[in-house]
Formats: structure tokens, sequence, C-alpha cells
């Protein structure tokens, strides 16, 4: 079964996205371009190009370079609309026999589903290409305001195209898919009525909807926009102030010197894009012209403020549109759930500002907002898909699994987060010389020490073989299944016992359960940090008492009086400072009878190299110079 | 009623059958959009270098122009030659244009002006090419016989 592509044929650009492991996401093109300009040309040699290279053709061959198609897409020739744009437009438009509108391309008049038709036959190319299989599905999305003779004929362009039009959706509706609202349509738990506002700022149009999401349905209570207001304006306007404060410092108009404006266009266009997260950029174009004096330079410092002041017209305008909008629709701005900023433009600040104010909530905008309503539409054909998709929406694990390990720490093993089904093992090992069995306290959380966690069970895995602690292997495996129900078991290596436990309500925490519990881990983030420390302090306090014990222990006499008596004076203020509090105390005691048993460590190689003559009998070089053990353990200690 | 149970069984394999077919299939689907990543991802590794060399070139691009607009003037010359040895090093070429056929897959046609017919009369903008991929088009006037009729 190919997939269900979803395309956002757009008056400029166009974008298709797919659904991919549940998740939608934007194909690229040919070019390598998230985005391709929906611009057909046919040059001299008869040629069709399309996309991008259309666009960089586009000065030389205007006649036979198509753009903005979408505009006359479904009109008829005689609307005021077509006639506004027909003076825009560089190539010829007439009626046709049935009183639409025709274009010339080539000598060639075509109707503008053939022309759309031409790109999306790109987009599903390039995407099979990517994708590696055929395409024959798709979803394509069209402004809310479109008409029914406009939907019929973006559905015709993809008929045309080799595509069977599963749907043709809005893009607002699109958008809030995106976004995961009205998804209730899947058959999954139902929402509750929402009114949701999509403020689309494109490059060379705007539009607002206010939809009504309830069950089943999303429903567009009204429209409103200016097909001639985009962020193209914005460019233009820095552009111009640029060239307006270099003639009044240097006297030079640089809008007469190609080379020049082609610099200052890239630069402008660059120091919006830089005032979007920086306050001040600095423009900076050496050598930009020359005149009798030499060369000119451009350096100007330019910030957010000046920015703004220079579209604040148009940012205005967008927010009185929206505001008739949503009175139209009949609500008011209060009543609006939840606000969704589409369009490259949207990155700005100062119009995220200005939407925020309106409504007095902040807008949704972590999607890439040139990008949303593609993926709403790959999220549509995804729902399409059939049921399967129902059956494959995977679940996240909402907090971390794990057990607790010596000094009463958690230790996780599954993150939250992580997609389920999944399973991990690690394997672990005893804290003290022959312990005959390890318990398995489970536990749920984010806090580093176990007490601060949700029980989730515990069981006790006997009968291991005695052996020095850190020398038996038991491997903890965790495995949660589609439904959320955990399997914890915990197998000895070496004698290949096992038990295990089996948890149906690993997830049965209630949404507020669960954040609960997220919010106490960030407000106790510090002092849990210093209880870890002061457990792991105490953990290594632990291992190298035990490693000095068993050091004086086995080395016996060879070690000097002097220094035995040191390393017990040591170890005895180690044990007393275990006892208390003081962390930093434990710590540097620690470090102390840890820097003096290595001394003992390295004076006994030094002993040893020198008592061995010259011609050493091969037989004698066994135990003498034994390293002491590492108190370190490879795994962790249950 | 034999026959009644039959008939029951039958419509509870055959909704069965159609469930393991979804089943499968979703199981298939999503072991394919696995594998694929992964091999997307490996790619992606790999290019990870040239992409990271792209993204440093195009934010280098502006100096480039700068010292392209310095043209003649004395001791520029020496730096400009300097910079793009180093270019050429990392395998970044120069789009050739001038008096090239355009092409719109390395060019970008900014006007039009007196000159043969479909060739690049003047460079406005050098274009360049990283391991063979444009990374910016030349900006260019392409020839128009009696632009100026």
């Amino acid at each position: 079964m190919a997939k269900i592509i979803g395309i956002d044929l757009g008056t400029t650009n166009s974008a298709v996205a797919a659904v991919e492991g549940g998740e939608p996401r934007i194909i690229e093109n040919k070019e390598g371009n998230r985005t391709t300009p929906s611009v057909v040309a046919t040059q001299k040699g008869g040629e069709r190009v399309v996309g991008l290279l259309a666009k960089r053709q586009a000065v030389t061959n205007s006649q036979n370079t198509l753009f903005s198609v979408k505009r006359l897409m479904g009109r008829r020739f005689d609307d005021a609309e077509v006639q506004r744009d027909k003076k825009l437009l560089p190539y010829e438009i007439r009626a046709g026999d049935d009183g639409g509108v025709e274009i010339k391309m080539n000598d060639r008049w075509h109707k503008p589903p053939e022309i759309s038709a031409m790109i999306l036959q790109k987009l599903k190319h390039d995407a099979e290409d990517k994708l590696g299989e055929k395409i024959t599905e798709a979803v394509i999305t069209v402004p809310a305001y479109f008409n029914d003779a406009q939907r019929k004929a973006t559905k015709e362009a993809g008929e045309i195209a080799g595509l069977t039009v599963k749907r043709i959706l809005n893009e607002p509706t699109a958008a809030a898919l995106a976004y995961g609202f009205g998804k209730s349509s899947t058959g999954a738990q139902t929402l509750r009525e929402e009114k949701i506002v999509v403020y689309d700022f494109g490059g060379g149009t705007f539009d607002v909807s206010v939809l009504e999401v309830s069950e089943s349905t999303v429903e567009v209570k009204a429209v409103g926009g200016d097909t001639h207001l985009g962020g193209d304006d914005f460019d233009q306007k820095i552009i111009h102030h640029l060239i307006d404060e270099f003639k009044k410092d240097q006297g030079i108009d640089l809008a007469k010197d190609a080379l020049a404006l082609q610099r200052l266009k890239e630069a402008a266009e660059k120091a919006k894009h830089e005032l979007s997260s920086t306050l001040e950029t600095e423009i900076n174009i050496p050598f930009i012209t020359t005149d009798v004096n030499g060369p000119k330079h451009f350096l100007m410092r330019f910030n957010r403020s000046k920015l703004e002041d220079l579209v604040r017209g148009e940012i205005d305008r967008s927010v009185e549109i929206t505001r008739h909008t949503v009175a139209e629709a009949g609500f008011k701005l209060a009543d609006i759930h939840e606000i969704i900023l589409v369009g490259g433009q949207t990155r700005m600040p100062a119009m995220q500002e200005a939407v925020k104010k309106l409504f007095g909530k902040e807008p949704h905008k972590n999607i890439n907002p040139d990008e949303v309503v593609a993926l709403g539409a790959a999220v549509q054909g995804g729902i399409m898909q059939g049921d399967v998709k129902d059956v494959l929406l995977l679940d996240v694990t909402p907090l971390s699994l794990g057990l607790e390990t010596l000094g009463g720490v958690m230790t996780t093993l599954i993150n939250k987060n992580t997609t389920i089904p999944t399973a991990k093992s690690q394997v672990f090992s005893t804290a003290a010389d022959n312990q005959p069995q390890v318990e398995i306290h489970i536990l749920q959380g984010e806090r580093p020490m176990a007490a601060d966690n949700k029980t989730l069970g515990r069981f006790i895995l006997d009968g291991l073989p005695p052996s020095p602690r850190g020398v038996p292997q038991v491997e903890v495996t965790f495995d949660i299944d589609a439904n959320g129900i955990l399997s914890v078991s915990a197998k000895d290596k070496a004698t290949g016992k096992t038990q295990s436990i089996r948890i149906e309500g690993s997830s049965g925490l209630s949404k507020e359960e669960i954040e609960k519990m997220k919010k106490e881990a960030e407000v106790h983030a510090r002092e849990d940090a210093q209880k870890k420390e002061s457990s792991e302090a105490k953990i290594t306090a632990e291992a190298l008492i035990y490693t000095t014990e068993k050091t004086l222990r086995d080395l016996g006499e060879k070690v000097p009086a002097d220094a035995k008596k040191e390393i017990e004076e040591k170890l005895e203020d180690l044990k007393k400072a275990k006892a208390e509090a003081d962390v930093s105390a434990l710590k540097s005691k620690t470090d102390g009878l840890s820097q003096a048993i290595q001394k003992i460590g390295a004076d006994l190689y030094k002993q040893a190299q020198a008592d061995q003559p010259a011609d050493s009998a091969p037989d004698k070089k066994s135990d003498d110079g034994e390293k002491p053990q590492e108190g370190e353990f490879k795994d962790k200690d249950l | 009623m034999e026959e009644e149970k039959q008939q029951q069984l039958e419509e509870k394999l055959a909704l069965a059958e159609k469930e393991r077919d979804e089943y499968l299939n979703g199981w298939k689907r999503a072991k394919a959009d696995l594998i694929n990543s992964k091999r997307e991802f490996g790619d992606q590794l790999k290019n990870i270098n040239d992409f990271a060399k792209t993204e440093f070139i195009k934010q280098f691009l502006p100096v480039l122009d700068a010292l392209a607009a310095a043209g003649e003037i004395a001791g520029w010359q020496a730096i400009r030659k300097l910079a793009a040895d180093v270019l050429v090093k990392n395998g970044v070429e120069e789009i050739a244009a001038l008096g090239q056929t355009f092409d719109p897959v390395c060019h970008e046609a900014v006007g039009e002006a007196e000159g043969e017919d479909g060739r690049v009369v003047a460079v406005l903008q050098t274009g360049y090419k990283v391991n063979g991929q444009v990374i910016r088009a030349a900006k260019v006037k392409v020839g128009k016989n009696n632009f100026n009729k």
C-alpha cells in the first residue's frame, strides 16, 4: 500500500509531506529544498522547467514563465480578482469557451489546472524518488475561502498529474491537524469543542480563519485576509530604507546600480531573519559601489525596533483583519481557545507579540510555519490510510522506570518519553561479600533517590552462590509492551536462576499525577542532587574502607609498620566521618586514605623491583607485586 | 443449527484473516519505516561533513562578494586569490558564467542586456558550487538581440 502524501499547493511556494513511522515529515525536492517555488516555464528549446529552475530563468523568459496560477484556479475570466491580477501578470491570459481563464505559454493555451498539474507532477516525482515508492494518492490543501469551482479545479489538477485526490483539505484545518487539534476523527478520545484561529502570513498573501473543531468535524466559521499582503512587502520596505539611508549619507542612489542592488537584497533578507533572534545586526557590504572619489562601503547598524517601525502598518492591518474576522464568526476574542501561526513571516517577534496581545494568550508556533500546512495534509493522509494507523498509534512512557541500587539511588533503565513497546537490559552486581540474594525494587519517577519515587513492585532473586562483592552478574530486563504493561525479570548469569514480575498499572497514573511527579522532580532538583552526592560519597567511602581492609589483610607483614599505622588512623577517621553528615569532610578523608593506600602499593612495586636480582629466576615472579584491588566495579551494585 | 454455527465460524475467520492482513501490513510498514529512516540517517551522517562545510561557505559568501567587489584595487587582488585557493582546496568552485549559454541549473537571470541571444553577457554576482552541488546560482544578465529596441 503506497503512502498518501500531503501537498500544500501554495501561491508562491509548495511543499510535500508524508507520514513515516506515525509522524509527518517534509519530503525534500530534487534540489534538496523543503519547499518548491510554484513556478512553471517553457524554455526557448521547448523544454519545460518547474520550481527553482523556472524561477531562475523568469526574467529572461517572462512571457512563458507562469507563477501565482493559484490566483486563477477555478475563476471566471470576468471575475474582478482576475481582472485585477491580469494587470500584474507578465504572461497572457484570455477567456476560454466556458468563461474560465486560459493562460498562454509557448504559444499554447492552457487551463489553470493543467499548469498546477505540472507543479504537482514535479512534487510527485521528487517525492517518489525520495521515498523510493510509487505515489498515486494525495491530500491537497486549498485556502478556506476557495469556492466549489476552485476546489474542483484543484482536484482536477491532481488528477491530471496522475494523483487520486483523496481529499481537498482547507489550509487552516491542515495546520490545526498538524498541531493535533481535531484529530478525534481517528476515533481516539473526543476533544471538547474548540475555537481555533489560524493566522497565516505568507510571502505574498495574508489569510485568517476561524475554525470550530468538534467531535468529528472541523467547521470554518469565518475567513478574512488580504491577497496582496505578505512578507515580500517587508523585504521591499527594508531595501528602500537602506537605499534612502545610503543616499542621505553618500548622495549615491543604489537603486540604479543592479550589482549593488543584488548584494543589498541579500543583506536585507539576512538582516530580517537575524532580527528574529537578535535585537541588533550590522549590515556590512564593503565596496558596494564606486564614485569619482574611489570605492564606497555600506556599513550600517540596523535594529529590531527600526524594522518594526518600517512594517508596523502592515502588522496592524493584519491584526485589524483578524479582529474583524473573529467578530464575523460571531465570537468574542476571549472565546478563542487556540491560535496557530502559519507562514514564514510569523517568525517575526513583533508579529507574534501583536497576535498575543490581541488574544491575550500565547499562539502556537513551534512547528515550522512554512511547513505546517503540508505536514497537516500528510496527517490527514495518514488518518485516511486506514484503521491500521490507529492500531499503530504508539504511546510513550510518561515517567522513567528503573530500580533501586546501592545507597538508595534510583538507576533508570527506561527514560521517560521512550516510545513503547520497548525493552532494556543491564547487568548489576552485589554490594557485599557472599551476598546470597538481591532485591529488585522497581521504581517509577524522575527523582534521583529511590525513596522519592513511586514503588511499582519488588521481588527477590536468591540462591546466588557465595562470592566476593561485585563478582556475581545479575541481568535485569525491563520490558514494556504496547499496552504499557511492564515485565521485569532478573537472571543470575552463573546459575541461570530467574525471577520475574508483571506490573499492569505501570502507566496507571492519571495525567495530573504524572504532571505532579514531573513538577516535583524539577522543584527538588537541587536538594536531590545533594542527596545523591552524599549517597555516592558514602558508597565510595565504603568501597575504599573495604579495599583498604582487604589490602592490609592480604599484604600482612609486607606493609611497613609506620605506613600501616598511618593508614589505620586514616581508616578510623573515615569510618567516623561516614557516620556524620558532612559530605565535603567525607570526601576529603576518602581522598586522604586513598592516597595513603596508593603509596604503599607504589612502594611495594619499587621494593619488588629492587629485590629482584639481575639474573632473576623466571619462576619467582608470582604474587609479589599484586596490586590492591580497585574499589570500583564495572557495573552498579544492587 | 450446524449450518448457522459454521457460518458464524466462517465469518469470524474472515474477520480474523482481514485483521491479520491489516496488522501484518502495519507491522511491515513500521519495520520498513524504521529501516528507511536508519538508512537515511546513515546517509545524513555521511553528508553531515559536507553539510557543515556548505553552511559555512554560505555564510562566508558575503566576504567573497566584498573581495570580488574590491576588484582591481591594489592589494585586494592578492587577498582574493588567497581566499580562492583555500576554497578550491575545500571543493568549492566558482560557477563559470560569462559567455556561457544561460542555464537555470546554475545561473539566475536578474536582467537582460544587448548581446547574443541566450548567452550570459554580465555576471552581477559570482555563483558557487560545493562538490558539484550549486549552493548559490550566479546572478547574471542574459543577452538579447536588439534589446534596446
